[in-house]
């Protein structure tokens, strides 16, 4: 009698370590995938829109041009941004070393705050368009900050959401600089 | 003695197996009636505004499409593919704000959503979100 | 980014020290010297929360930690608790924590081979997480410069209540790890009377701390949110609700000891409820459950907590496994205090079964369907009310089950089933209040009746139990009774609704250091009493947060609550008006529930 019972509780220990591994590993295989919600959030492959009246830090009228022609590399960045201040070292990396160009894309931000915000931590971009009530950022498909976007000719190619660095760069921007 | 034993271990195994069929089968009957769905503009235009049940919607608040006129609150909702019309009547949470996340659950009427509850997202980059962490 | 030499080389020292206290045990080597090693790193730890308490209060915002966290403008107080604010502050004071008990116990605690075996699991424990720490989410990371300003603390978490609440639950989840290692440490020696006691005072504490820390919560979404209700089923708060049931199940079931009977099930409960709590936290913190709670994720830390939950939960069940043999499987004999207890710990385990699959299977759905859901809250009131019941049933039995079953008892079924149904009829009482009040007359009458006759009670265990039911009678009142009405008032202007009538005073703009408000002032009248209660909303100059400060009049039966909405341009406002009855009550019976348990423990601990 006791062994039969003891076998039983040997039965469901196994059958219970065998439900956490399928557990466990339902979780890692959720947490491993990408899951890029394609539909909301990234923007590859689209047109870039834009806006007529689009205004750098400074309060001057920015030539539409210099955006849709040629390779460009669009940053947004917020002086309240964390990840931001943690990718900017990587930016001024990038400008210096390569032919990049870079364009900021000031969101949600005041512009002196924003102004410095670029004293401090140094200035690695052309310029910067003021996008104070995200109304720009919007038409690019922007979800918060930090986002890059690599356009050429008027066209999204590349969409990153979140922080760029090293391992990003090499992946995904590399081949085009 | 062992047949009584015996008697006593069938009646429990009975016991065990009537309770837990039991209990899968309300948890099942609770689920069924319980889960909303979440779903996109576009899932719901993809599938011809054929949803009987109540669902959640979520997307973004469509700049300039918020119309109050007292209690009763319309806006367009929108995964940057496709467009839908919320109407709701209520107070609207702090965080409902233009071009910001929101979620509402209610059902559909006809092309109009009838939301009975609607819930702000907080947007997710922004760094109080960062910070709020208990 | 950097990385603080002096903070990580104490991270360093203490990971390595642990190491050395698990090997000891375990090789069998210097097992006295390994106590003295358990104080040395729980010095070590002391030294690495005193170091970044430094860091905050001299607002070095070279530390990414306090950067992110703190600000010039900060309050000393808020600058202090800041170090618990976000995850790394809070796992490193949860680490210090787990060490702090492993020196506890090795003061107090007399038979060596039980707090051998209890330091290795803790030491081995606070290994693992010390390298979680240190690799993804090190608190002390600095930035190559010095930034002027920090970004100061969320609004949100700038609160008393807030402050106490999340090293609460953290502590909760931390003793029951302790609870954990003696339980092991039985596995593999022997429950004495001397472990059995060990056990019942710490996971007395382990309940009573984790309890207040969800207790906390709920009220600070009551209060501080203006939600509108104390409890969501979100699955934040379901995560903290599920060890807290294991560790109900377990605490109940350490009476099996007694009789010798079903030890291997204990072991079991003792088991789930720490690696509920491991589970917790990884949930929590790899983000991978949509919630109103927005948590900061990072899916390489979600990876390894899983990993630890993996690790954990494979050495205790291999242990389990090997060992089970060794523990007592009978079964209690039917119609025992033993049997009634098993029915108690089936219930608890059904409900924690039911709360499992409600916070998990939408993300099953998602992995397996890559369909999103969400499971509204009348799945676990519909399910969990009638159990809760039928939990109620049982230990309100308990208290008259050895008396022989006779006519009057049928009777008495007959009266009370009549009175229901004329309390149902003229004053439509519903069966689950009036069941409700039934068994809490019941207990309280049994109460009585023992100190009439002057018998011995456990005066902490019929407490512990009448809160219980009080509790469940305070929310199913809170559930039946409560309304809520949008509406819009312009100043002055006044409107009835049910037997209270709601005066609009008017609205005044207050400016702040750090935020405008607007102030609507209200004026409530029932039945002949006034009271007058303010609304706010607030707009926070940096980042332009809007926040609500939900206006609460609390009387002992029932709340008040207006929540400010929009202004019109006629210069009415929208608002929402709600009455909900029995949030005091509610407050008070989990309070008196939370005193029982802790009484139960001093007692315990003087004897």
């Amino acid at each position: 009698m006791e062994w039969y019972v003891g076998m039983s509780s040997r039965f469901a220990i196994v059958g219970f370590s065998f439900f956490l591994l399928f557990l466990v590993s339902s979780f890692y295989f959720f947490l491993t995938t990408d899951r890029e919600v394609a539909a909301i959030q990234n923007q590859e492959g689209k047109k870039l829109e834009l806006i007529d009246d689009l205004y750098d830090l400074d309060g001057k009228k920015i030539d539409i041009n210099t955006i849709t022609e040629g390779k460009v590399l669009l940053n947004v960045w917020a002086s309240w941004c964390i990840t931001c201040l943690v990718e900017h070292p990587f930016l001024k990396e990038i400008t210096q070393d390569k032919d990049v160009r870079l364009i900021g894309i000031s969101y949600k931000d005041l512009p002196e705050n924003a102004e410095r915000y670029l004293e401090k931590n140094g200035n690695p971009y052309v310029f910067s368009i003021s996008d104070f009530n995200g109304s720009f950022s919007l038409k690019l498909g922007v979800t918060g900050a930090p986002e890059t976007f690599l356009i050429i000719d008027g066209e999204i190619v590349k969409h990153r959401i979140g922080e760029v660095n090293l391992e990003v760069w090499n992946e995904k921007f590399k081949d085009y600089f | 003695m062992i047949r009584k034993n015996r008697l006593n271990k069938i009646y429990l195994l009975g016991f065990f197996l009537i309770a837990t069929i039991s209990i899968v089968y309300f948890v099942l009957k609770a689920l069924d009636k319980n889960i909303d769905l979440y779903l996109t503009p576009t899932d719901v235009i993809e599938s011809n505004y054929e949803m009987n049940n109540q669902f959640k919607l979520g997307g973004m608040v469509k700049e300039g499409s918020v119309k109050k006129t007292d209690l009763e609150v319309e806006f367009i909702v929108t995964d940057f593919n496709e467009e839908i019309l919320i109407s709701y009547q209520g107070i609207l949470p702090n965080l409902f704000k233009e071009n910001s996340g929101v979620v509402a659950s209610g059902s559909l009427d006809g092309n109009i959503f009838k939301a009975k509850e609607i819930l702000a997202k907080h947007d997710e980059n922004y760094m109080p979100v960062k910070l709020e962490e208990k | 980014m950097q990385f603080d030499f002096f903070g990580n080389a104490l991270l360093a020292l203490s990971t390595l020290l642990y190491g050395v206290v698990f090997s000891s045990v375990v090789l069998n080597k210097n097992r006295s010297a390994s106590v003295k090693l358990m104080h040395a790193t729980t010095g070590i730890l002391a030294i690495c929360i005193i170091y970044l308490s430094y860091q905050f209060l001299t607002d070095n915002f070279q530390f990414l930690y306090v950067f992110e966290n703190s600000n010039t403008l900060l309050p000393v107080f808020y600058k202090f608790s800041a170090l618990w604010s976000a995850h790394e502050g809070s796992f490193l004071l949860m680490i210090f924590m787990l060490a702090l008990c492993g020196s506890i116990n090795s003061v107090i605690i007399k038979n060596d081979r039980d707090l051998q075996f209890s330091n290795a699991v803790l030491s081995f424990i606070a290994f693992f997480y010390l390298v979680f720490l240190s690799l993804t989410s090190n608190p002390f990371q600095v930035f190559p410069y010095l930034p002027a300003n920090g970004v100061d603390l969320n609004p949100l978490l700038q609160d008393p209540l807030l402050i106490i609440h999340p090293p609460m639950l953290f502590f909760g989840y931390v003793f029951y790890a302790v609870v954990f290692s003696f339980v092991i440490s039985g596995i593999f020696n022997k429950f004495n009377e001397g472990l059995i006691q060990i056990l019942k005072v710490w996971s007395g504490i382990a309940w009573a701390t984790l309890s207040v820390g969800i207790l906390l919560g709920s009220m600070w979404a009551y209060y501080e949110l203006g939600w509108g209700g104390y409890w969501f089923w979100d699955p934040v708060e379901n995560v903290a609700l599920l060890p807290w049931l294991a560790g109900t199940a377990f605490t109940h079931s350490l009476i099996f000891h007694k009789n010798k009977v079903l030890m291997s099930w204990m072991v079991f409960l003792g088991i789930l409820a720490f690696l509920l709590s491991v589970m917790g936290s990884f949930i929590v913190r790899s983000g991978i459950i949509n919630s109103v709670h927005a948590f900061a994720s990072d899916p390489s830390r979600g990876v390894f907590l899983l990993s630890l939950f993996g690790l954990f939960s494979l050495a205790s069940f291999a242990i389990f496994f090997w060992k089970s043999e060794k523990l007592s499987s009978a079964w209690p004999k039917i119609n025992s205090k033993s049997y009634l207890i098993l029915l108690n710990n089936i219930i608890l385990m059904t409900i924690l079964v039911v709360v499992f699959i409600g916070t998990l299977y939408p993300i099953f759905n998602e992995i397996w369907y890559g369909q999103k859901i969400s499971i509204g809250p009348n799945y676990y009131s519909d399910l969990i009310t009638p159990l809760v019941f039928l939990l109620i049933l049982v230990f309100t039995y308990e208290q008259f089950f050895k008396q022989k079953f006779n006519y009057k008892y049928f009777l008495i079924i007959i009266l009370l089933f009549a009175a229901y149904l004329v309390l149902h009829l003229f004053y439509e009482i519903s069966f689950g209040l009036f069941a409700g009040y039934l068994f809490l007359g019941i207990l309280l009458m049994r109460l009585g009746f023992f100190v009439y006759a002057k018998k011995p009670i456990a005066a902490h265990k019929i407490a512990g139990h009448l809160s219980v039911v009080a509790l469940t009678t305070a929310i199913l009142f809170n559930y039946e009774y409560s309304q809520k009405v949008d509406l819009v008032l312009k100043p002055n202007d006044s409107i009835q609704f049910m037997d209270t009538e709601i005066e609009f005073l008017g609205i005044e703009i207050v400016a702040d250091q750090n935020f405008d408000s607007v102030v609507g002032n209200f004026q409530i009248t029932s039945n002949d009493n006034v009271y007058q209660l303010a609304s706010e909303k607030r707009v926070y100059k940096i980042g332009g947060v809007i926040t609500s400060e939900t206006g609460i009049k609390s009387l002992i039966n029932r709340d008040f609550l207006i929540v400010l909405g929009d202004r019109f341009n006629d210069g009415s406002w929208s608002l929402r008006y709600s009455i909900k009855y029995g949030i005091m009550l509610i407050w008070l019976s989990s309070i008196s529930l939370i005193l029982s348990m802790l009484y139960g423990v001093v007692r315990r601990y003087e004897q």
